[in-house]
């Protein structure tokens, strides 16, 4: 019965260290993409600090963004499918374990909202406030954030999740932009917190007894929430929890041609295929082809911006593709091909190459700035991005991979 | 064809699976690989197709070792494994294309071998079929059907017969037989003991990662001391002489 007792504790350690463990993975994958990542964010904030107009409406802004993180609440249990099986005979051992769930998702829902405000410090500083103004934000908004977690469980238990979400929503949105606005605080507060009480009253009195715990739709949530960390962590390395579907997509299969039927080719016919016919990385490169080629084509950036979107673009595609060569790594056909090993590398070398340089010439072809400006913007990205797609492909990821 | 001298390895040099085995696969000939589960049957495959590392000996085809050639090495042998393995992004052609691509077969030598088997094994019409919509006995239509392509010098076949339906297994055994007549050398890794005790030619029985047993039938019953004992009787009476 002691494990028992400690079983949230223990799920929750193994649940962190899982998590921890593809942490590390994926940075190691991603190498100093974060960094860069977190570099855009902050030069990217700061210009639109800056940019901002005088009449800009951050209030509002910053009421609806904050109403996202809000109701937006995640209430993890760890709950496993055999548990209403095996927990059924501990009844006094399960209200402990789900007392204790609330508890630690009080604690991380309050440190993401505590970081969001963080984020939002500088925007509610410049356009706004004071900083005890945000002190008392920051109080009302963790009060909020509290209260929607306990409505959030209590409309589980009750079976209403959907509606308590637009409740939630809408109460978090009127209060926070009255909030934001200033004026008659001495009025909101008191009124936000009757409301409040309100509808906690109303989900109390209509919430089933504790003992009757609703473990299908806990399981379900935590199959869900287990389901988007694997799908979040598939898209920088293999995880075998995520099914990798296939696709074919006719509408690319003439690409199929280019590589010749031909001994030397081996590998590079079958990554071709894998490339193209599985949903990742297929998909996610061309979500950032496109998402590349509206950047450059909205904002029309001058050369070095639209340099570095176009160098987030290649190296976000570019480390996504060494999983075609480490998909096959235990087919043992592919172990045993009489091939020179070295050719697994360089096949994966050229497809790299040409699938990145393909994928910067289609990004700045559309560009109309390219035809343009074809000496001071077009030729030279396309130049300088061609030569960096070479480099990730052929030369920076096969000697890692 | 396989020499294996003194193979002593597994998944760790601290604890090896298999201890000092000794035995060859002539070119023409049907060698049965036979023991319990957990003997060290797949370990051995392992360490034949260079999966796994020897702690100490030697594995030769042909007269050349995995290191000092792997290419040639690999080109010799084929391997059914008991699992099938395909690619399932690639379609029954695109597996036998690139078969043939890998092993550097003529179209004109390919080809014509590529039908007849697929009319054989009843496969023609799913030429086009991805594996997704195989049953498990067609996907091990398919990597037999690659390993026949090849014709290799040595084929290392591990519980083929399994999830098979009997006219597979009649073309299956058909094949291995012509193989075998042309000088192939054959390691067939099976359960299916009158199957083995029928068509192989020798027997290497294995016992907690050691040879008990080698030999013709006859060799096996004299080493046993059961003179009239079928390869079933002399499985049971190793397996007991275990504790079993």
């Amino acid at each position: 019965m002691k494990d028992l007792e400690q079983l949230f504790s223990h799920r929750r350690k193994h649940a962190w260290q899982k998590g921890l463990r593809y942490a590390t993975l994926i940075a190691k994958t991603l190498q100093v993409f974060p960094l860069f990542a977190l570099l855009l964010l902050y030069f990217g904030y700061k210009a639109f600090l800056q940019w901002m107009p005088a009449d800009f409406p951050a209030s509002l802004l910053m009421a609806i963004l904050l109403t996202g993180v809000l109701t937006q609440t995640k209430h993890r249990t760890f709950a496993q499918p055999a548990d209403p099986y095996f927990l059924l005979p501990a009844g006094a051992v399960v209200q402990k374990y789900f007392r204790e769930a609330f508890r630690y998702n009080l604690i991380m829902e309050i440190g993401k909202t505590l970081l969001w405000m963080l984020f939002f410090s500088p925007l509610y500083l410049v356009k706004i406030g004071e900083a005890s103004e945000f002190t008392l934000a920051i109080v009302l908004i963790l009060l909020l954030k509290g209260w929607n977690l306990i409505l959030f469980r209590l409309a589980i238990i009750s079976g209403t999740p959907t509606f308590s979400g637009w409740l939630r929503g809408g109460s978090n949105l009127l209060i926070l932009m009255w909030l934001f606005d200033g004026r008659y605080l001495i009025v909101l507060i008191p009124l936000a917190l009757i409301w409040m009480g309100l509808l906690f009253f109303h989900y109390q009195r209509h919430t089933p007894p504790a003992h009757l715990i609703p473990w299908e739709e806990w399981i379900s949530r935590e199959r869900q929430t287990v389901s988007t960390y694997y799908r979040f962590a598939s898209q920088f390395i293999e995880v075998p929890q995520v099914g990798n579907e296939i696709r074919i997509r006719k509408w690319v299969s003439f690409v199929e041609k280019f590589v010749p039927k031909q001994t030397k080719n081996t590998y590079l016919y079958l990554y071709l295929r894998t490339f193209l016919r599985y949903s990742e990385p297929f998909g996610a490169s061309l979500r950032l082809t496109l998402v590349g080629a509206v950047i450059l084509l909205v904002f029309q950036p001058s050369w070095l911006p639209a340099w570095i979107v176009l160098l987030v673009m290649l190296l976000g595609t570019g480390i996504q593709l060494p999983w075609i060569r480490h998909h096959h790594n235990f087919q043992p056909w592919f172990r045993l091909y009489p091939r020179p090993e070295q050719q697994k590398r360089t096949d994966l070398g050229k497809l790299m190459g040409t699938l990145l340089i393909s994928q910067s010439f289609l990004v700045l072809l559309i560009q109309p700035q390219l035809w343009y400006f074809p000496l001071t913007w077009g030729l030279p990205l396309l130049l300088l991005s061609s030569g960096v797609a070479w480099l990730i492909g052929c030369v920076w990821l096969p000697k890692k991979h | 064809m396989l020499d294996i001298k003194h193979v002593t390895g597994g998944y760790s040099p601290q604890h090896p699976v298999i201890h000092d085995i000794s035995f060859s696969v002539k070119p023409g000939e049907m060698v049965g690989l036979i023991g319990l589960n957990g003997a060290g049957k797949s370990t051995t495959i392992k360490e034949i197709l260079g999966f796994l590392q020897p702690t100490s000996g030697t594995i030769s085809v042909d007269g050349l070792t995995l290191k000092e050639d792997p290419d040639r090495f690999k080109r010799h042998l084929a391997y059914i494994p008991e699992t099938p393995y395909l690619y399932p992004e690639l379609t029954l052609r695109e597996h036998l294309e690139l078969t043939a691509m890998a092993y550097s077969l003529e179209e004109s030598q390919w080809r014509p071998r590529m039908d007849s088997l697929l009319e054989e094994f009843q496969m023609t019409k799913r030429l086009e079929w991805y594996p997704t919509t195989f049953s498990k006995g067609m996907r091990q239509k398919v990597m037999i059907l690659c390993a026949f392509l090849i014709q290799p010098k040595l084929l290392i076949v591990d519980e083929p017969f399994i999830g098979l339906d009997p006219l597979a297994i009649h073309s299956l055994l058909n094949h291995m037989i012509t193989l075998k007549n042309q000088g192939t050398g054959i390691l067939l890794c099976t359960h299916v003991l009158a199957t083995a005790e029928k068509h192989a030619d020798r027997f290497v029985l294995l016992r907690e990662g050691q040879i008990a047993l080698q030999g013709t039938l006859s060799e096996m019953q004299t080493q046993a001391g059961l003179p009239t004992a079928s390869l079933d009787d002399l499985f049971v009476h190793v397996a007991k002489e275990n504790g079993l």
